[in-house]
């Protein structure tokens, strides 16, 4: 039968994480190749700003002739006020500088590709694993066992530490008094939400990167200042990270994880995953899920039930009028709470593989 | 032989519908109908397996067997299993990644953008000749990222009228072929600018750069010709079409290849002004973007706000437009208005399941309607005689008169047209019809499709709240008569049911026009009934809503108590 949407949470099972370069780069690992969290598994050249030179309109000669009166060329650095070009002899010579310090890219039709500061991005790791997939150029996929919880949207790119539950904090929320040193260097999570106040003295104490439940919308400019990812779980607004998911934070804290940053791609919706990496054993590895059945763990995903949680109470699916009057097609879920609440498959995700 | 029974699908980027036709006393009919979400996201990153839910459910339906061992039976058996063919319009394939480039900014540059923008394109970056000059530019920056992620699928250039200089043209080839030359990839141009220019240009792009020409965008000052590189844009996003994953076992089963949604639902609305000789606008409120698709004599254009539609990029409209913009629409105070936005733009598939969040949802559609008109610009806002609506949202409301409303505020129209429904979104699949079986997509299209809502009369003007606007008085064919008149800054609804006839006469006061060119002119007009009646709506343009929150709730609730609802 086909099933609804599925959120990610297996406890234990086979990780694959895929870590790509922004920009076509080397790939430094080979597949087979056993990998720490902070190996440097690929490098890319970063174009910060380009600047295009006229040097052979400058210098009054033909663009063909450029390449006669260079004297450095592509691949080359320079530096600011460098002499790049020059034509005839002293004392009538007439030089062309470089405006800024940088690498020159390319010569064509008089012209000079100048890369202004380029700066160099290594991708690291963040996984300790086995390097199961090179993708030429551009990065590489790794594999191990653990958990993995997928966020519902998360923004700053991707971060590896200690994972670390906020603790003391007045309704689970992230506010300036409860942060300090020791949470430097780890991903935080917090079980409710954040104050900007707060936000702000993480980035001070230096965390890697903030896992909460929800954060206010009217936060999300203020995000993308922050040198550290940041994770929502459950949405935006007011709401704590659901039971099953805030269970498992708990059970890891101390370990190392990695937080990946999906985005909205096209038409199409990658979530942010929390990665926690361990061995257990012989247990067997999660597989996939075993889609809708009577009793299935769901997250309620649309108001008013946002952020709840629940078990199939029924099944087959029904048709019903919800209350603005149209007939939806949906299932009787029992909330936590106790109530039982009728939603609309389009508004229910799985827990998929998640331990009730 | 002829084909007599059809499934149609529209493969949108959230829903997926399908629809069965087939000949009844024989004429072409809609049977049965269907929908089932789009399987794009993970876990199930395969297109196939919602259209195949969605043809099970219409099995259900028509309580005809129509797969079978997961394929779709065709042609019809004796049985009645099955149909004869199989034609799909979709929206769900990646926007095609563009860089566009023009000689200034008011001119060439705006109609580049305007080509760009009648298909499914992402602009990544604009520049202009001046900009490129100046070495820095941030357009071209972005070019040259796109060039190093491999992920540019074009540069539209465009720029130069006719006659006039072409060595800044020739100067910006030069700088894109030593951009382009230091990428991974080469990249693909479509030069849309002075026909003199074209050989020069082609000597510097020669073996850096894919060349393509298609006719000057502005060939003259004030005189647009967006068809060539509209045409070959459409065909490239044709090409994006087979990376949708699963789509391959789709297109299997299609008389004809799976046409973007835009280029089929452009199909349907220029049928309907032909055909019918009317000036038309279409709107399409789709979960990936919104369409406004325009067709009145011989010319058409369509404007999409790509990327940003009910669902996906809803996050650029709360940056771009506010929340407060949108907030104007609703009747009463919403919490949190911003965090329910965003939650609908990274779970686009959800549905209201309380009143407030439905009419937060209506409110966003009108916001985006607005945004689309203003992106469109003057060509838009030209009366019209009928206005269609199309796209998840209005095919879904509990309510024809929501519908109503959300079109007036969202196009605000003017002087006398009347309002059609897509009911169940059937234009799209109608236009992939019509590529396969035109007979069957127009008589399909001319019985089953369109919902009449009924007139609006808009007229234009402005007075002080409250004074008289027009009188009118409707004679129903049936007998009876109905007189009345209509306040400035409000609305009013004369009922005239389904099958029903009338003719009205408007006598609108000194200060207002009925769309005649005349303030104070009357107009005596045949109208026919609809699922609410002929619509004054004398709130003058553009609406205005107070400043003030409670006075704009109140207004708003007025308009929607004047409605009906």
């Amino acid at each position: 039968m086909y099933y609804p949407s599925a959120f990610k949470v297996v406890p234990y099972g086979r990780v694959r994480l895929e870590r790509l370069l922004p920009f076509p780069g080397e790939v430094l690992v080979e597949p087979g190749q056993r990998v720490e969290p902070m190996d440097v598994v690929g490098r890319a050249h970063i174009p910060s700003r380009i600047r295009i030179l006229h040097v052979a309109q400058r210098l009054s000669i033909a663009e063909e002739d450029l390449q006669k009166y260079l004297l450095k060329g592509p691949g080359e650095r320079v530096e600011e006020g460098e002499v790049i070009a020059v034509v005839g002899r002293w004392p009538f010579r007439r030089l062309y500088r470089a405006p800024a310090e940088g690498r020159i890219v390319n010569e064509a039709h008089g012209r000079l590709l100048l890369e202004v500061s380029p700066s160099t991005y290594e991708l690291r790791a963040y996984l300790k694993g086995v390097v199961t997939q090179v993708v030429s150029s551009r990065g590489v996929a790794i594999e191990t066992s653990g958990a993995i919880m997928e966020g519902a949207w998360a923004i700053g790119g991707d971060a590896f530490g200690v994972l670390k539950i906020l603790g003391q904090a007045p309704e689970g929320r992230l506010v300036p008094e409860v942060i300090d040193m020791g949470y430097h260097g780890a991903i935080v999570v917090v079980e409710s939400w954040a104050t900007k106040e707060g936000l702000g003295k993480a980035e001070e104490t230096g965390v890697r990167g903030v896992i909460l439940g929800s954060l206010p919308s009217s936060l999300v400019g203020f995000l993308s200042s922050l040198s550290f990812p940041v994770m929502i779980m459950e949405g935006f607004g007011e709401i704590s990270i659901s039971r099953p998911l805030f269970s498992l934070f708990q059970q890891h804290a101390g370990r190392e994880a990695c937080m990946t940053s999906g985005l909205p791609y096209g038409v199409r919706l990658l979530r942010p995953q929390v990665i926690i990496p361990f061995l257990r054993g012989e247990e067997a590895l999660r597989e996939e899920s075993p889609g809708l059945k009577e009793g299935t763990l769901v997250r309620l995903v649309r108001e008013p039930y946002l952020g709840k949680v629940g078990y199939v109470a029924s099944l087959p699916l029904q048709r019903r009028k919800v209350e603005w009057g149209v007939e939806v097609e949906g299932v009787e879920v029992d909330l936590e709470e106790g109530e039982r609440v009728f939603v609309p498959l389009a508004n229910l995700e799985l827990l998929e593989g998640s331990s009730p | 032989m002829s084909l007599e029974s059809f499934v149609m699908a529209d493969l949108g980027s959230i829903t997926t519908r399908v629809t069965l036709i087939d000949q009844v006393g024989g004429e072409y009919r809609l049977v049965a109908h269907a929908s089932a979400p789009t399987t794009l996201s993970p876990p199930w990153e395969d297109l196939s397996l919602g259209f195949l839910e969605a043809i099970g459910k219409m099995e259900t339906v028509a309580e005809r067997r129509l797969l079978a061992e997961g394929r779709l039976v065709t042609p019809e058996g004796g049985d009645g299993s099955g149909v004869d063919g199989f034609v799909a319009a979709t929206s769900a394939m990646e926007p095609l990644r563009l860089v566009v480039a023009g000689m200034m900014e008011p001119w060439s540059l705006r109609s580049a953008l305007r080509a760009a923008h009648s298909t499914y394109t992402l602009v990544e970056g604009t520049f202009t000749v001046d900009e490129l000059s100046l070495s820095s530019a941030e357009g071209m920056l972005d070019f040259l990222r796109l060039l190093k992620e491999g992920s540019l699928d074009a540069i539209l250039v465009a720029g130069g009228i006719e006659g006039g200089p072409t060595l800044p043209l020739v100067e910006m080839a030069k700088d894109l072929a030593l951009l382009s030359a230091s990428g991974e990839m080469r990249p693909r141009l479509i030069f849309a600018g002075n026909e003199e220019a074209r050989v020069l240009v082609a000597e510097v792009l020669e073996g850096v750069i894919d060349l393509e020409m298609v006719s000057n965008l502005l060939p003259r000052l004030g005189e647009e010709s967006l068809a060539g590189a509209q045409e070959l844009l459409e065909n490239l996003v044709g090409g994006k079409i087979a990376l949708i994953p699963g789509i391959e076992s789709v297109e299997r089963w299609s008389l004809a290849p799976i046409q973007p949604t835009a280029r089929a639902l452009g199909w349907a609305i220029r049928y309907l002004a032909q055909e019918y000789e009317l000036k038309v606008l279409g709107v399409d409120i789709g979960g990936g973007s919104v369409g406004l698709f325009s067709a009145r004599d011989d010319r058409y254009f369509c404007a999409l706000t790509n990327e940003v539609g009910l669902g996906y990029g809803l996050d650029r409209l709360l940056a771009e437009r506010g929340v407060e913009q949108i907030l104007r629409w609703l009747p009463f105070d919403l919490e949190g208005a911003g965090d329910r936005i965003l939650n609908k733009a990274f779970r686009p598939g959800t549905l209201p399941q309380s009143r407030e969040d439905l009419f937060l949802e209506q409110a966003v559609a009108r916001e985006l309607m607005a945004w689309a008109l203003e992106q469109a610009g003057e060509r838009a806002l030209a009366p019209v005689d009928l206005i269609v609506g199309t796209g998840g949202l209005l095919s879904h409301l509990p309510d024809p008169r929501q519908a109503a409303l959300i079109l007036l505020d969202g196009l605000q129209p003017t002087g006398i047209c009347s309002l059609a429904l897509d009911e169940f979104s059937l234009l799209p699949q109608l236009g992939a019809l019509a590529m396969a079986e035109p007979l069957a997509a127009a008589q399909v299209l001319a019985r089953d499709t369109l919902l009449n809502l009924g007139t609006v009369i808009a007229p234009l003007g402005v007075a002080k709240e409250g004074e008289v606007a027009l009188r009118f008085k409707m004679v129903y064919s049936e007998g009876g008569a109905i007189e009345g008149e209509v306040s400035y800054g409000s609305l009013e609804v004369i009922p005239l049911p389904f099958g029903q006839r009338a003719t009205l006469e408007l006598r609108p006061t000194q200060s207002f026009d009925v769309g005649l060119g005349r303030k104070g002119r009357g107009a005596t007009t045949e109208v026919e009934g609809g699922a609410v009646g002929v619509i004054i709506d004398a709130r003058g343009r553009p609406l205005s809503l107070p400043e003030e929150r409670v006075a704009q709730q109140e207004k708003v609730q007025k308009w929607m108590w004047e409605v009906g609802f």
